[in-house]
């Protein structure tokens, strides 16, 4: 309880900026509480005092007065209503806002161990989750609280006698009404899961279709398909059987409180107590009485939803930012870079992919990383470009550990060119040039010209303008991988670090590339996981990684000349990739 | 008109459950109205004045008994009606369900390279709710309010046909406002989900592409974009809200604005002497007895649109052809299905969207009892080879044949009781490591178990494995490493012996040692009579009778391991290249 609090307290902060329309809804209230309250009484007079003197102009008068009262309830439950979700909507898109930028300081690790979804959900079903329980749940069991001990107020005021009946009759409702939800619920929990079961089952299958069907296992797992949709069906059936009784008795126990109060009310007016007016307004208000009974579970039911959305909100607010370390020492320009002795994991449960690293690198030199998929190359790649940290022994780059410097100005020197190229859904200028201070569309041309990208855009209709879509769909994986050069060349880092792609390009293409990667090993100090020969033949260290060591170095020849499993390597490099 | 027979079909299986929800329905309803006439009769009686009533009193407490028990046959009558109706809502559920997962696992791969899983589950799930809400909910309300809106007039009529007449016109009004409301919502909420659909893009792209957002200083900028759409978002919203706050308490406050009208016209007829006050109170009782019905109305239609463009989708699954399901049963039993062995006679194979051919021309005869290697660098077509034998690519006829008879005219099971492959990408279900091995066959002893176990080399793992062969697998159980998940799959298909083996690249992830002793398991054929192995690693080779050399589609070479050795060319590069690796 005093952890919802807190949660709420959280989102009341989000509320704060738009109170003015939560003091709007809060005018409202007295007015359609008078409104609720005047409709009863309204009747208990027109039959009393206009029908019984059969005074015409009195009726219409009232009549004209309730229809008056009906219309201003109306119009103060929808401003009611309104205002309320109006100032809910404004703190949900602010607080989405807010979380959206947290997420972006979200460090890499963090999305190794959450799947995207689940954030994904956070900003989407779960805020709707809570606009929509807000607006069905608060602000319902609010309003159906105030009126109905108004009304019962007024009850009371009109006879309390015969409020008596109600109340009698109030808890053994409510008592039949919970004992039939809670049974409702089990089998209710059960369907659920039962149905959880199912589908996963189902996706399962769907996955695995190839496999089922080779091994002709087809009608095996339909088979159990069906035994699980079984169980799902047994379950809804029962919560069928309760959803019924328990919708029909709501109904139901209406008309036996009223013929109570009837019973009752026929006992007081033939003593004279009250007037039959009286009792007709009764009979009117019955009905408004049970709404809170029949909604209320219903309502903290919505409630709850909002409150554990609120809560997977929060767990993810309070996951710690990537630590942007103090402005450590600037640097300028690239000198060299040492390994000595690093190893790393990715966490500290699991096997190390790296272990007792160690080489030199110094401005102007190429380096190339050889092995086979896991072995670690690019997870050196990773600890330059401080995407992780915490590894051990020593980086130092320009002779300074790599810990002190920060990630800003590192960049600013260190360039990563990734293998799956991340793509804005902008222009082809704004995905070069990433509105860099310093970088105008003339540099962004030069740029696009120093890496060979400059061809296929002159024959896109729309040039540098053209529109990026969906990451990159409407461009070819090599186009793509030339606008991540084009994009690194423009920011004249001068170490940088070559994830090269393994995926398959056109040839003219690949050409295009080949001719870029050589101009900026021309260049550059370059560090690069390497897929093609012409890469590797052209460095001039070559580290060959098996398992998170180095296992062999040295040069193209001097490597081949030992024959060992660099050789090896090669045989699978220079084959074409992908499988059909 | 089609789809309404497609709803017949399964109704009719339930036509008597739904017939007595009908009936059901009809009493709960007459029932329900005749209660406001002993209200009426009862009010009658109070206004007669102290000395009458006192007269009347057995009569009045006649009537209010009349009251409680109609209460109490009410429920029992409309809880049967409702159970009667969601019951068979929810076996058709079910019905359909089990029909499309059936469809589903004999659909072929053409069908799945169309159809993401995500919008297969999506339709079994999601659009199967408006079938059952059709089949229950909707056909349920259909006749309640059928029923509830004959009714109700009718004996409205009976105490004052003007003053039904007149109710009349704010119902219309009411009804009018709401539909076109309703319309407006709706149009507003497609184009909100519209951009709630851009909002999860965008953030799914931001996120991917955190690093270069971060690396780039881009955050600002990115948030900025996201607050556009954000705002959008919730102006969208907005609008919504705004129209719903206004539309839905139109029709909660019907009720009153029948009142006000019963009460201002009804009164005037009440003191004309043409009414009594007992009517018009059984009067007001029938006001709110229209509302429940009439709210229903607006939804019923909203919600039989939405179950017709489910069934719609639903029919697209259910009538998806599976002709391989009515090939014509073998005369012969499967067992002697290879009897003479695998014949590939010229076979070329051109994937459905692609112009190049990937296998070019492909003969070659497999004997029983004889092992046939093929190796091939990556991307040489040695997996569309075995997709090709075992049928899970659609074969032209006249190029593979199994004793004589053409694979494509084979039923699929027969095929794949004849032909087991292990392939390369190995799938686990979430589920007991024992389950998973016994996967192709209905039922497994521990004794068989145990032999796969050892023959697939899972021995020591198993015992490391916190509950042993009950160990869970797959995406919820324990973290398995490539080469343990290729070992199962192995496993798998060496429970149950098969006329011929493939093994499409399986051994790929398993150190050199673990792959000797496998590969003498296997080699000893006690799950199989023939072996059909597919590497790039020569060591799996070279104790086959046969081997094949593949390169783009075609085979260049062709011998036993001795042969190909004494010849130049990519087998022997190959061996001499793997042999340093071997000895390492």
């Amino acid at each position: 309880m005093n952890k919802d609090l807190q949660l709420l307290k959280k989102f009341f902060r989000y509320l704060r900026p738009h109170r003015i329309w939560i003091y709007f809804a809060l005018a409202a209230i007295p007015f359609s509480t008078a409104s609720a309250l005047l409709i009863p009484w309204m009747t208990v007079r027109i039959v009393d005092v206009n029908l019984a003197a059969k005074d015409l102009p009195g009726l219409y008068l009232s009549g004209g007065l309730l229809l008056l009262v009906v219309v201003v309830g109306y119009g103060m439950d929808a401003f009611y209503t309104y205002s309320l979700q109006r100032s809910g909507q404004y703190a949900i898109a602010d607080m989405k806002t807010e979380l959206f930028t947290h997420c972006l300081t979200l460090p890499r690790s963090y999305f190794d161990h959450n799947p995207m979804g689940g954030t994904l959900s956070r900003m989407t079903s779960d805020m709707e989750a809570i606009g929509e329980s807000l607006a069905m749940g608060v602000l319902s069991l609010f309003t159906d609280l105030i009126k109905t001990l108004a009304l019962f107020a007024l009850l009371a005021y009109l006879s309390w006698k015969l409020t008596l009946v109600i109340m009698v009759a109030l808890p053994l409702v409510y008592f039949l009404v919970s004992f039939l939800r809670k049974r409702l619920r089990t089998y209710f929990n059960q369907s659920r899961s039962a149905l959880a079961e199912a589908t996963s089952y189902l996706t399962e299958c769907l996955n695995g279709i190839k496999m089922i069907q080779l091994f002709a296992a087809e009608n095996k797992v339909t088979r159990i398909f069906k035994g699980k949709n079984n169980q799902f069906l047994q379950a809804q059936r029962h919560s069928n059987i309760y959803d019924a009784v328990l919708f029909s008795t709501i109904e139901g126990m209406t008309s036996v409180t009223l013929a109570l109060v009837i019973w009752q009310g026929a006992e007081l007016i033939l003593a004279g107590a009250i007037t039959i007016g009286v009792l007709i307004g009764f009979m009117q208000t019955l009905n408004k009485i049970f709404i809170p009974i029949r909604e209320f579970a219903q309502q903290i039911a919505m409630i709850q939803r909002a409150l554990s959305a609120l809560e997977h909100i929060e767990q993810l607010f309070n996951e710690p930012s990537e630590k942007e370390e103090r402005q450590g020492p600037k640097l300028t320009g690239f000198a060299e870079l040492r390994f000595n002795q690093v190893g790393f994991a990715y966490s500290e449960s699991a096997d190390p992919v790296l272990k007792e690293i160690s080489f030199h690198l110094k401005k102007g030199q190429k380096l190339a990383l050889v092995g086979a998929t896991g072995s670690g190359k690019s997870t050196i790649l990773r600890l330059i470009s401080k995407t992780y940290g915490g590894y051990e022994g020593q980086i130092q780059l320009n002779g300074r550990e790599l810990k002190d410097l920060s990630k800003t100005s590192l960049l600013r020197c260190v360039s990563l060119m990734q293998q799956d190229v991340y793509l804005f859904n902008e222009s082809l200028a704004f995905n070069i040039g990433l509105e860099r201070p310093g970088i105008g569309q003339k540099e962004i041309e030069e740029a696009a010209a120093f890496v060979y990208a400059d061809r296929f855009i002159q024959n896109i209709p729309a040039g540098y303008q053209h529109k990026v879509m969906d990451n990159g769909r409407n461009l070819s994986a090599g186009q793509a991988q030339l606008i991540s050069f084009a994009r690194t060349i423009a920011g004249h880092s001068e170490l940088i670090l070559l994830d090269e792609a393994t995926s398959n390009v056109d040839s003219v293409t690949e050409n295009l590339i080949q001719l870029a990667i050589e101009k900026i090993f021309q260049e550059k100090t370059v560090i690069a996981v390497a897929h093609r020969l012409s890469t590797i033949t052209k460095s001039d260290l070559i580290l060959v990684m098996k398992q998170g060591r180095i296992i062999e170095r040295g040069t193209h020849e001097s490597l081949t000349e030992q024959g060992g499993y660099y050789l090896e390597l090669l045989k699978e490099l220079e084959k074409p990739k992908q499988e059909a | 008109m089609k789809r309404a027979r497609f709803f017949l079909r399964y109704l009719g299986q339930h036509r008597l459950s739904y017939s007595l929800g009908i009936l059901f329905i009809i009493a709960t309803n007459w029932l329900t109205v005749t209660i406001p006439l002993h209200i009426q009769a009862g009010v009658d009686l109070l206004t007669l004045g102290t000395e009458e009533l006192k007269a009347h009193q057995t009569e009045l407490y006649g009537h209010l008994w009349q009251i409680f028990w109609l209460a109490l046959v009410i429920i029992v009558v409309r809880s049967l009606s409702r159970i009667l109706f969601f019951n068979p809502g929810r076996a058709i559920e079910f019905e359909v369900k089990n029909e499309l997962f059936t469809k589903l696992v004999h659909l072929q791969k053409n069908y799945y390279d169309h159809n993401t899983t995500g919008s297969v589950i999506s339709r079994v799930q999601n659009d199967i709710t408006g079938l059952r809400l059709l089949c229950g909910f909707v056909l349920m309300q259909f006749f309640n309010i059928l029923t509830a809106l004959s009714f109700t007039p009718y004996k409205m009529w009976t105490i004052s046909p003007s003053l039904t007449l007149y109710a009349v016109i704010p119902i219309a009004l009411v009804f009018l406002a709401v539909r076109m409301g309703m319309k407006v919502v709706v149009q507003y909420s497609e184009g909100r989900q519209g951009l709630l659909q851009s909002i999860s893009s965008y953030i799914v792209a931001s996120l991917t592409g955190m690093d270069v957002i971060k690396g780039y200083h881009l955050t600002r900028w990115t948030t900025d974009r996201f607050e556009e759409t954000n705002q959008a978002f919730l102006q969208a919203s907005l609008k919504i809200s705004f129209v719903r706050s206004f539309l839905i308490p139109i029709l909660n406050n019907l009720e009153n604005i029948l009142k006000v009208m019963i009460l201002t016209l009804g009164g005037w007829t009440v003191i004309q002497g043409e009414m009594t006050i007992g009517g018009l109170t059984a009067f007001m009782a029938y006001g709110a007895l229209l509302t429940l019905p009439l709210t229903g109305l607006g939804w019923i239609s909203t919600l039989y649109q939405q179950a017709m463009v489910g069934v719609e989708s639903i029919e697209t699954i259910l009538k998806q052809e599976t002709p391989h399901l009515a090939r014509p049963a073998l005369t012969q039993p499967p067992a002697e299905l290879f009897a003479q062995g695998l014949r590939v006679k010229n076979l070329s194979y051109t994937y459905p969207n692609s112009q190049e051919p990937v296998l070019k021309g492909v003969s070659f005869y497999l004997r029983p009892g004889e092992s046939l290697g093929v190796l091939g660098q990556i991307g040489s077509g040695k997996t569309t080879l075995v997709n090709c034998l075992n049928h899970y690519l659609e074969v032209q006829p006249g190029q593979v044949f199994l004793s004589g008879h053409d694979i494509s005219q084979i039923p699929l099971e027969a095929l794949r009781k004849t032909i087991k492959t292990v392939t390369q990408d190995v799938f686990l279900f979430s589920d007991s490591l024992q389950n998973n091995i016994a996967f192709g066959v209905e039922q497994l002893t521990p004794k068989a178990l145990e032999r796969v176990i050892y023959e697939s080399a899972l021995e020591e793992e198993i015992e490391r494995f916190p509950a042993g062969v009950e160990t869970l697998v797959g995406e919820k159980g324990i973290m398995l490493s490539g080469g343990q998940k290729q070992r199962i799959s192995l496993a798998r298909a060496l429970v149950e012996p098969a006329p011929l083996l493939i093994l499409d690249n399986v051994l790929s992830a398993v150190d050199y040692a673990t792959e000797r002793f496998l590969l003498e398991q296997i080699l000893q054929r006690r799950a199989c009579q023939s072996l059909l192995i597919v590497s790039h690693r020569v060591q799996a080779l070279e104790r086959c009778d046969q081997i094949l050399v593949l390169h783009e589609g075609q085979i260049v070479d062709q011998g036993t391991h001795s042969e190909l050795l004494t010849r130049p060319g990519f087998y022997q590069q190959t061996w001499q290249l793997q042999q340093g690796k071997e000895n390492e």
